[in-house]
């Protein structure tokens, strides 16, 4: 995997927590668009719902990967390690309001990614889909 | 016209320094902090002697380090069997020298954010050296 160690046993903390929920959960999920192949941290997909994670330990590659993202459609949750990198990402990606698959981008701590997670899906039980917004 | 920029023999260099020598020295105050460095050091801790300056209780941590990467800093007393206090005091040191990185982890409890310990490459060339 790229990245430095600490990214990296994030992404398998990410990649373990994601394929509780979704049948199907790769870390270093290779696309190409374009003719440009690029790579997300972990994706996971099940039926329909599909999700993309990227990883960062630093601001530097934010906007990019939410670019990635933007370019495929895929909804991307972004996992950082702590809550100051959190708000330094979160004050980047404002200003662009990019919505990747149609939705904002969620930046979350590793710690919140499973609540997350069952808060996020509950939304896709037929019972539960009016509430969901847009 | 005079060439400015004509060369100088010795004798005229050594003389024009004369006067450095005989003149009063007035100590810089910006530069009391300074000293003198004899020969050019390197930072990077896997260069040959730092290696040998390790102790037996530095060694015991980083092996644990090197076996276990990414734990919480809490665990690694037991790991390496020392004392909390010890490592407290070592760990400083460790990370100064270049053998192990701290990297913060916040959960979403509050709290003070778990600090995991990373093993740099000097710490793996260290212990592999140390176990052959």
């Amino acid at each position: 995997m790229r990245g430095d160690p600490f990214h990296n046993f994030m992404v398998e903390d990410v990649q373990e927590t994601a394929s509780k929920f979704f049948i199907f959960a790769c870390p270093e999920y290779r696309f190409s668009k374009n003719g440009v192949t690029n790579y997300l941290d972990v994706f996971a997909r099940q039926g329909l719902i599909s999700l993309a994670f990227e990883v960062e330990t630093t601001s530097r590659h934010a906007i990019d990967n939410a670019r990635k993202a933007l370019s495929v459609g895929i909804p991307l949750w972004i996992v950082v390690p702590t809550r100051r990198l959190k708000s330094e990402i979160t004050r980047k990606l404002k200003p662009l309001r990019l919505k990747p698959g149609g939705e904002p981008i969620k930046i979350l701590l590793l710690g919140q990614l499973e609540q997350e997670l069952t808060n996020y899906l509950s939304l896709f039980i037929p019972a539960n889909t009016q509430n969901r917004k847009e | 016209m005079k060439d400015e920029y004509r060369a100088i023999t010795d004798r005229e260099a050594d003389a024009s320094i004369e006067l450095l020598k005989t003149g009063n020295v007035v100590p810089a105050r910006e530069f009391f902090g300074c000293y003198d460095i004899d020969e050019v050091g390197t930072a990077f801790a896997g260069s040959g002697d730092s290696l040998k300056q390790v102790t037996h209780v530095e060694l015991k941590f980083l092996r644990a380090v090197v076996k276990y990467p990414m734990r919480r800093s809490s665990e690694y007393p037991k790991l390496a069997g020392i004392s909390p206090n010890t490592l407290l005091k070592i760990r400083p040191v460790l990370i100064q020298r270049g053998f192990i990185r701290e990297n913060k982890l916040e959960t979403s409890n509050r709290g003070r954010a778990a600090v995991l310990l990373e093993p740099l490459e000097p710490a793996k060339q260290l212990v592999g050296n140390r176990e052959e």
